[in-house]
């Protein structure tokens, strides 16, 4: 039953073992766009030998001066809550492009997905005290991730904006991310489909984008998604479905309006 | 019975795929999708999604974030550490409902006021005075005295009944303080409403004639150049902001506007980001300290990239205009002094669309823009070679290119205007000459980047909007409210950033015709490439922080904009004509 795995054989070679939720979920993915990956930061794919399941992720390697690479993170929460910021520094270093991805498909934007990582972890670090380890750190981080992301687009939404930041404007974004333009047809043919597929996506209604960006792309399972937008996995089944769904019918509807032009 | 198990399975497919069935049912779904071709479809359709989904690029975190929190953490360790729930009623007051109940509360009051006979024999104006002491002259003079006491709320002159003049009609500190629409007193708290004044309207430089839409003034807040250490300021800093987008202009915008009320939350200013300033204020550094970095509840962060040597370059990252406040005023040790530059293609683009409309259909902005309190940007180019020559000498590569503009650049850097002299006396009051839409302008030379000349094309075409919302922005000025419909068209009650009773419009102007120019500008596009706070020169006397955004092309048609000229070229940074007179407090 291959397909039933299809979310996860999609992990980079040498990230070791599927997600699982939890501190699991701590194991950094490889940037699966190298091209987005910048300067001075190398692939983060967690391939740390290290026998607790919390995998350090290798981004910021240059700048990893914590001196707690080495511990768990069950250690690192314990020594956050007593104050130790270096400790709540390697916690932010282990999940913060996690967090940062998924902020950025959450919100659409790269310059608030920045943003709302930080906030996240301000925010965590303000509340970490009553964090207890019933759930996995990551767990607990995205979920404030996603409050935070979900709570910041509705209120953007609301905002009369100074520079569109639509679609259109994301578009224009991904594109100055890619700046690769003499890329043979197959690939500006994949980046196309890809921005349409982003486009979709932050057409999306918020509740199902939320459990499809969590499942498709952070590649949660069902238990931690249910976690984070804390309801039952039944809902969360149900939105990706539907979700997804959507997201054909619209990518459809992109590829009809397309072939019409 | 096959359509009943393509409904009954159907809902299951996206759990199949993603592995999440129990094994009896993945088993059931196996077997269905033998015999059934148009589930076996879905299936694959929803199976190649998802995994489309997975290959979307990923986005890592930005260089330095962790670090970037811990020094948020850092600052505001203990407030942050302390935070406990805010009540429920807390959340009223950010709502709706709460201005609601505000309004209705303070009209339940106004009436008790008319017909009780125990509030006819109160003087609500008396108590007022008494709760909030006038200090008047500090807000408006140059040096201010000590003010208020810093848990005041800032605010040396915050009398409800007055504000803030805007700044197009800023006096100059020796003149008594101007007494301000009381809309803006009336939307805002007492303690947001003060101590801070457009310093512009000082330059006692002569304006001189220029057409350039890009004259914002050098903006300054007493309450914290009330705490500027004078020549403790370290000779060099550069705070850099790096908005990207729309909501980083925002953020930028809302900075401008929030300013002062950032500024006066902030009044325990300076702390020296780097400790090389800012060892006077000790008491105020000590409060900072117990306060919330990130203001309410946003991130903030001010990381400095090579501590020990000068420049020191701090990133400012931040998600909401006050923690970005925040952010700079902890940065900056001294005298904030906000200036705007913007670089050469994106001035010429937009000067170019602004030299685009014909001055019979719309003569207004220019004189808007002349008018707008901005009458010191003009004629600061002895002042801005000066202090760009003492820049340089510090070895800051951007005011390299001010200091010697390249003749290519010459005409951009004249448009745009000089003044970069932070420590420039006050003065030149008086509006600006103002010029017409089509007066001749420097950006329009043949020796123009080709940018320009697509830009303004582009500007031609799509010049309306960009000067519905000048007009809109004039009528604002004309109305001296400072809050009137505001480029978004926002009422002013609606605007998250206050005013705090200053006109800030001049200032922002640029921006937010970069910002519609980003827009306008499909062909071409730009953004605010970064914003440097830099402190004055040693020389000066005043401890001001210059805030510089820079224009620089983004994406590949954005590069090819600069194509001709290098984008590792240093632009000539466009200083905005500024000048300021930070005013300094007595010690504390």
């Amino acid at each position: 039953m291959p397909e039933a795995r299809v979310g996860r054989t999609l992990l980079p070679d040498g990230c070791g073992a599927l997600l699982r939720p939890g501190v699991d979920c701590l194991t950094n993915l490889q940037l699966r766009g190298s091209h987005r990956s910048r300067p001075g930061r190398s692939a983060d794919c967690g391939n740390s030998s290290r026998p607790d399941s919390v995998q350090p992720v290798e981004t910021n390697a240059v700048n990893r001066t914590t001196g707690k690479q080495h511990l768990a993170e069950a250690e690192l929460v314990a020594l956050a809550q007593r104050g130790d910021a270096a400790a709540f520094e390697e916690l932010v270093l282990r999940c913060q492009d996690r967090v940062h991805n998924a902020c950025y498909r959450l919100c659409g934007n790269e310059a608030e997905a920045a943003d709302l990582t930080q906030s996240t972890f301000l925010k965590a670090y303000r509340a970490l005290g009553r964090f207890e380890l019933r759930s996995g750190f990551f767990t607990w981080v995205f979920r404030i991730a996603v409050n935070l992301a979900l709570s910041h687009r509705r209120q953007a939404l609301r905002r009369p904006r100074l520079v569109a930041d639509d679609a259109e404007g994301q578009t224009r974004l991904e594109a100055v991310s890619e700046p690769e333009q003499d890329d043979p047809r197959g690939r500006v043919l994949q980046r196309e489909r890809q921005e349409r597929l982003a486009a979709a996506l932050q057409r999306l209604d918020e509740e199902f984008r939320a459990a499809v960006i969590l499942k498709d792309i952070e590649n949660l399972d069902y238990a931690a998604i249910a976690e984070i937008l804390q309801t039952p996995i039944g809902t969360v089944k149900s939105r990706i479905h539907r979700g997804r769904l959507a997201l054909r019918a619209m990518l459809a509807d992109l590829d009809e309006d397309r072939g019409c032009a | 019975m096959a359509v009943r198990e393509c409904d009954r399975f159907g809902a299951y497919l996206s759990a199949y795929v993603d592995g999440e069935l129990t094994p009896a049912r993945s088993a059931e779904i196996e077997r269905h999708l033998l015999t059934c071709a148009d589930c076996k479809r879905r299936h694959a359709e929803l199976r190649d999604l998802a995994q489309s989904l997975a290959a979307l690029p990923r986005l890592a975190a930005p260089p330095g974030l962790a670090t970037e929190v811990r020094r948020a953490i850092s600052r505001g360790d203990a407030a942050h550490r302390s935070e406990t729930p805010r009540p429920w009623w807390v959340g009223l007051l950010n709502a709706r409902a709460g201005a609601a109940a505000a309004v209705f509360a303070l009209a339940l009051f106004t009436a008790w006021l008319a017909w009780s006979p125990v509030a006819s024999r109160w003087d609500a104006q008396e108590e007022l005075r008494r709760t909030f002491p006038p200090a008047a002259p500090s807000a408006e003079t140059p040096a201010p005295p000590e003010g208020p006491a810093r848990g005041d709320g800032l605010v040396s002159t915050a009398q409800p009944e007055r504000a803030v003049p805007p700044a197009a009609h800023v006096e100059p500190p020796s003149q008594p303080p101007v007494a301000a629409p009381p809309a803006i007193s009336a939307v805002k708290p007492p303690e947001l409403r003060v101590a801070a004044r457009d310093t512009v309207s000082d330059s006692p430089s002569p304006p001189t004639e220029r057409s350039s839409p890009f004259r914002a003034n050098s903006l300054e807040v007493t309450s914290i150049a009330a705490d500027a250490p004078n020549a403790d300021v370290p000779a060099a800093m550069e705070v850099v902001i790096a908005p990207r987008t729309a909501a980083e202009y925002d953020a930028i915008l809302q900075l401008l506007g929030t300013k002062l009320e950032a500024k006066a939350q902030a009044q325990g200013l300076p702390v020296a980001a780097g400790g090389a300033a800012a060892a006077e204020p000790r008491r105020d550094a000590e409060e900072i300290e117990k306060r919330p970095a990130g203001g309410g509840g946003g991130a903030s962060s001010v990381t400095s990239a090579n501590d020990g040597d000068l420049p020191r370059v701090f990133s400012v990252r931040s998600s909401s205009a006050r923690d970005l406040l925040l952010a700079l005023a902890e940065a900056a040790p001294g005298n904030v002094d906000v200036r705007l530059e913007f670089g050469a293609d994106a001035v010429t683009q937009v000067q170019r669309m602004f030299d685009s409309a014909p001055a019979a259909e719309d003569p207004a902005p220019p004189a808007a823009i002349a008018d707008g309190a901005d009458g010191a940007l003009h004629g600061d180019e002895a002042k801005d070679n000066q202090a760009a020559s003492d820049r340089t000498a510090r070895g800051q590569p951007r005011e390299r290119a001010l200091a010697e503009p390249s003749a290519a650049k010459e005409t951009e850097t004249r448009a745009a205007g000089g003044g970069a002299a932070t420590n420039a006396p006050p003065g030149a009051a008086g509006p600006a000459p103002t010029e017409s839409a089509s007066a001749p302008k420097p950006g329009s030379d043949a020796n123009a980047p080709p940018v320009a000349g697509r830009g303004g094309a582009r500007g031609s075409e799509n010049k309306t909007p960009m000067f519905r919302m000048e007009r809109r922005m004039m009528r604002s000025e004309a109305n001296e409210s400072g809050r009137a419909a505001d480029l978004e068209g926002r009422p002013a009650g609606e605007d998250d950033a206050p005013r705090a009773g200053i006109d800030l419009s001049a200032a922002i102007e640029p921006l937010r015709w970069l910002a519609a120019g980003a827009t306008e500008f499909a062909g071409d596009v730009f953004s605010v490439g970064r914003a440097v706070i830099q402190p004055p020169a040693a020389t000066s006397t005043n401890g001001g922080i210059l805030v510089r955004v820079v224009i620089m092309p983004v994406g590949a048609r954005g590069t090819d904009a600069f194509a001709s000229d290098s984008r590792d070229q240093q632009m000539p940074s466009l200083a905005l004509p500024t000048a300021s007179q930070p005013a300094t407090r007595g010690a504390p």
